[in-house]
């Protein structure tokens, strides 16, 4: 078990006997442990429905709609003396391919797939505008 | 095929003279895609929800380029429509927009800090 780790359940457990946590709540890669149910309970008091829908709102929705509100002024720049039109770049994040959640950012990671989803869209679609999308997945910063 | 001059990293990569729009560009990984493209010569708009933050990234660069700020918030139709509209009213085109304004979710670790498994 990392330091870190052992320091941070260690501080949990000394918060008191009220206080109801597993021994164990992720291992070593980042999934939850413990029995069923504790997994089960570990999972659901997570996040709520609202922090699911706001990372996907932020981390996809959003750029979407930008994307779409500046279309014109990126077309534009053929227009005005440049060789190509503007070009759209797509943050997402190496979260985005990982496989898993990394300590439970299930909604994070699930939004910056959405994230490249949304680029090769973009990409395919505004082909004939000659507007390129690109994503970039950034690591640990 | 392209001139020999057009093939030159300088050529390749020359980005002086354009006008790019970074949004969440008032902190972090934005901040740094702004100051970047601002040192090689764009005039970058960067956008955000906090006005003192964004002021505090604003920059003339001796390669021509700056950082400007705008306040826009990208969860909103109207806000994004409103600085489409500032922005036109002063360039003609945009060459680069970077959608980069993010938020990141809890892990088990901050439940675990916040209390939530009471």
């Amino acid at each position: 078990m990392p330091v870190s780790l052992q320091v941070r359940i260690e501080k949990v457990f000394s918060l008191g006997p009220s206080t109801n946590v597993h021994k164990v709540n992720y291992g070593p890669e980042g999934q939850p442990k413990g029995s069923p149910a504790e997994i089960s309970k570990t999972m659901m008091n997570n996040q709520t429905f609202d922090d699911w829908t706001w990372v996907y709102k932020v981390n996809v929705a959003s750029y979407y709609f930008t994307s779409a509100a500046f279309l014109p002024l990126l077309c534009a720049a053929k227009d005005n003396g440049f060789s190509e039109v503007g070009s759209i770049l797509n943050i997402s994040s190496i979260s985005g391919i990982t496989k898993g959640s990394q300590n439970g950012q299930f909604s994070y990671n699930a939004s910056k797939a959405g994230t490249i989803s949304l680029t090769e869209q973009l990409a395919n679609d505004l082909k004939h505008l000659e507007v390129r999308v690109n994503t970039l997945a950034p690591g640990y910063l | 095929m392209a001139s020999q001059t057009d093939l030159s990293a300088a050529s390749l990569f020359n980005v002086k003279g354009w006008v790019a729009v970074v949004t969440g560009g008032g902190s972090g990984l934005g901040l740094v895609t702004a100051n970047a493209l601002a040192a090689n010569g764009v005039k970058v708009y960067v956008t955000g929800r906090r006005a003192e933050k964004l002021k505090d990234a604003e920059k003339q660069d001796p390669s021509g380029g700056s950082i400007i700020a705008l306040q826009m918030d990208v969860t909103d139709k109207e806000s994004i429509q409103a600085g489409v509209d500032a922005i036109s009213k002063k360039e003609k085109f945009v060459n680069f927009l970077v959608n980069n304004a993010g938020v990141t979710s809890g892990t088990y670790r901050e439940s675990l800090q916040s209390g939530a498994f009471h």
